[in-house]
């Protein structure tokens, strides 16, 4: 029967950086996150876009993309999409310490349900305060850590006063013309 | 064969396997024990829940706080105030994510998903996600005050 490796994080990041996939380490166990597809991709891209333009008009922070955070012990996890409010400097070259304040999720069919909660979990666990899990299939967004509504669809609004007072968009234009 | 409705769509369960069942009643076991006698609330397995509009929702098993009047032969208006879900394999993402929405939308204030497999219980509250696992304790000193148990004692045999 074979043990687990468990890996610390100083280990993990003497890996050398794969190509085309990404590496988490969840409480010292290696994990492979594959590549999105190309839906995942554009609808991750497209957000991305919209909130970096968002966040460096209006000066509330930083937004980055497929960047490794060092959530807490060994667990680093790489959220597609992450905004970190201004205030807190990231290291320009080491593993930022801690949960970006935003981590958005985008949904492949690939992706398991308990895969997704302990994820959620651990961001939650290391100061995130709100994550979105976006589902380009059914075109809906779900949003963990707020006192509110938590599906948002069609014409409803993707807002986040707190974090992101003024950002609105409506999600359908989110998934326009996704394949 | 039972059935939920989402918003006007009916959605059929699909029949749960043995390992679905010991948990859920062990659960429910520990909570009815637990409350019986303490007028804190009441807890039931498999009760739907009208909880707005076209949508109809059956959590394996609901807590409802004392002081809510549930009538006793008619479909409760409205969600329980913690909701358990035991988990499937067949269970995707954004069926329990779009159950717990549901769920939250209607005046849930928790929803605990708890997953056999994995021996791990998620707690899903208005603030955020934790997880449970082990010897760790499953309390909810809110809606609950008084109860807890370790995490695996749900999975353990009967």
């Amino acid at each position: 029967m074979a043990t687990k490796t468990l890996l610390t994080v100083e280990e993990f990041l003497r890996l050398p950086e794969p190509l085309d996939f990404a590496y988490e380490l969840v409480e010292g166990e290696l994990i492979t996150v594959s590549p999105g597809m190309f839906r995942h991709n554009q609808v991750r891209d497209r957000l991305l876009r919209l909130l970096a333009a968002f966040v460096e008009e209006h000066r509330l922070g930083t937004v980055v993309s497929e960047q490794s955070f060092h959530l807490f012990g060994n667990t680093v996890r790489v959220p597609d999409v992450a905004f970190v409010r201004s205030g807190r400097t990231l290291p320009p070259d080491k593993l930022p310490e801690g949960a970006p304040d935003l981590a958005i999720e985008v949904i492949s069919p690939t992706n398991t349900l308990r895969e997704m909660d302990r994820r959620v979990s651990d961001f939650f666990g290391a100061g995130c305060k709100r994550v979105w899990l976006v589902y380009p299939e059914h075109r809906e967004i779900y949003i963990r850590g707020a006192a509110i509504e938590v599906c948002r669809r069609g014409d409803d609004l993707l807002e986040d006063p707190e974090l992101l007072p003024g950002f609105s968009v409506k999600v359908s234009s989110l998934f326009g013309d996704v394949s | 064969m039972r059935y939920e409705l989402a918003e006007g769509e009916l959605i059929s369960l699909s029949p749960t396997m043995p390992e679905h069942h010991d948990v859920r009643d062990t659960l429910l076991v520990a909570l009815r024990n637990f409350l019986a006698g303490r007028g804190l609330g009441r807890v039931w397995s498999e009760q739907a829940f009208h909880l707005f509009g076209d949508t109809v929702r059956i959590p394996d098993i609901a807590f409802v706080r004392a002081g809510r009047s549930i009538e006793p032969r008619q479909l409760p208006e409205g969600a329980p105030d913690l909701a358990v879900e035991v988990i499937s394999p067949s269970n995707t993402p954004r069926e329990i994510d779009r159950r717990i929405s549901d769920y939250f939308a209607a005046g849930c204030r928790r929803v605990w998903l708890v997953y056999p497999e994995h021996r791990e219980v998620y707690v899903h509250g208005l603030a955020g996600v934790v997880c449970r696992r082990g010897d760790e304790l499953l309390e909810d000193p809110e809606l609950i005050p008084g109860f807890s148990v370790k995490a695996s004692s749900l999975f353990e045999p009967a």
